[in-house]
């Protein structure tokens, strides 16, 4: 026990450790003193026991949109692979994700493709689209619900020259891409055969489409961490390879 | 070791726990109803850590997804509420190293990773006295070392053993990041 009052750079410098619990009895009653006397350091205990008093009181807060559908969506994709333990959380999750869904995109879509694009081959005598282009013919994961048996690839299919490992690991916008790249060119030879009035109606919704991607990836641009701007990204270019991949398939105006 | 302080009220753990048996053998809408009796809290943490809400809500999903995944490994060793709480915070402190070894290659460091006084005061939060608002919208100021130590602290009854073994810092340089944290806030407060 100290006779001696201690002075505010003595409290100041145990104040930490008083708070915490730290000092003995003495040491306590020393600080206790000093702020019951000095009123600068009265005020500062005061104030310092209220926000901790406050902050364990501090209630739970609510996100500002409903965040369920977005966990609904990862946790229903079946190709989404569990985080192995201890792997680097969040980031290394988020590649995995974009390419599991890019695989997700391929094996889900590249059938409709695949009959796109066979049903526009087997009119024409060549092969332009098979150049360089990843066609669906070589995966084995297009769904046999959406491969009929006259869309069996034969020696005559595009051939792609990327092999499906290579594919899985493209980005769901690369994937994106390649496909928009191929129904578009199949989509522009169709032009003239299609109605005018049906072509206006599809340029018409394509821009807007587009307008939406070009706002997602300037949107993206700022904030590239944004999940959910990645998701709106993904659905107008969802959007866009539907109404591409509908316009393929659109019969002939007579 | 004291745990950390739960938040949620016993009669929403008692009525979540056939829901949490039934999520952990893969049923979703009982899934769903766990999320959403936790998700204020889950929430709560990831903003105060983070002081950002956009990144809270992202980290919030991450959370969820991260339970969906391991819930089946979830024993009952401890309390749900605790092993929830424990996983929240462990997204969002590996975030942050995520975050560090990014910066430190790009090269883009900005200290103050939250949001302004007058960003975090927005509309969407639970009705909170007004004081409360002040000490939150002084919380998300802080410094990121500062505010991460107060939160898990004061806020979510971590103690500072505790506290040193997930942030990788010493006992001494939590206790000393708490004091500065009260201190920054005691400024903030009666400026």
């Amino acid at each position: 026990m100290s006779e001696t009052p201690i002075g505010c750079d003595a409290f100041d410098a145990q104040l930490a450790s008083y708070l915490e619990g730290e000092l003995d009895f003495a040491a306590r009653r020393d600080v206790e003193r000093h702020a019951g006397a000095c009123a600068r350091c009265g005020a500062l205990l005061s104030d310092l026991d209220r926000i901790r008093r406050e902050a364990a009181t501090l209630g739970d807060l609510a996100p500002s949109r409903d965040l369920w559908s977005g966990i609904e969506a990862r946790i229903e994709a079946p190709v989404v692979p569990l985080a192995p333990r201890g792997a680097p959380a969040v980031r290394a999750r988020r590649r995995a994700w974009l390419a599991a869904a890019a695989a997700v995109l391929v094996a889900a879509t590249s059938g409709v493709t695949y009959i796109a694009t066979r049903a526009w081959l087997q009119g024409k005598s060549t092969t332009t689209v098979a150049s360089n282009s990843v066609t669906p013919s070589s995966t084995t994961a297009a769904p046999s619900a959406v491969r009929g048996p006259d869309t069996t690839p034969t020696t005559t299919a595009p051939v792609s020259n990327v092999s499906a490992d290579a594919r899985k690991k493209l980005s769901a916008e690369q994937t994106y891409d390649l496909e928009i790249s191929q129904l578009t060119q199949i989509v522009q030879e169709r032009r003239d055969e299609l109605d005018p009035a049906t072509v206006a109606v599809i340029e018409k919704n394509l821009a807007l489409i587009d307008g939406a991607i070009k706002e997602s990836k300037a949107a993206l641009a700022r904030d590239p961490r944004s999940r959910f701007l990645n998701e709106q990204l993904n659905k107008a270019l969802n959007r866009k390879v539907e109404l591409l991949r509908t316009v393929a398939l659109l019969p002939t105006h007579t | 070791m004291l745990a950390a302080k739960i938040h949620v009220p016993t009669s929403i753990a008692d009525d979540g726990a056939a829901d949490i048996a039934l999520a952990a053998a893969g049923d979703r809408r009982a899934f769903e109803r766990v999320y959403r009796a936790h998700l204020n809290h889950v929430y709560a943490i990831c903003v105060r850590m983070t002081a950002n809400r956009v990144r809270a809500e992202e980290l919030t999903q991450d959370v969820f997804v991260r339970v969906w995944e391991k819930l089946p490994l979830f024993r009952g060793e401890s309390a749900f509420s605790t092993w929830l709480h424990r996983l929240a915070v462990n997204v969002v402190l590996n975030e942050r190293k995520v975050e560090g070894r990014e910066r430190s290659r790009t090269a883009t460091v900005d200290e103050d990773e939250g949001e302004s006084l007058e960003e975090m005061g927005g509309g969407e939060r639970a009705p909170l006295h007004a004081e409360k608002l002040d000490l939150e919208a002084a919380i998300a100021a802080l410094p990121p070392g500062a505010r991460r130590v107060f939160v898990l602290h004061d806020v979510e009854g971590y103690k500072h053993e505790e506290i040193a073994e997930m942030l990788g810092v010493t006992s001494g340089g939590s206790k000393a990041q708490l004091h500065r944290a009260r201190m920054l806030l005691r400024e903030a407060l009666t400026r």
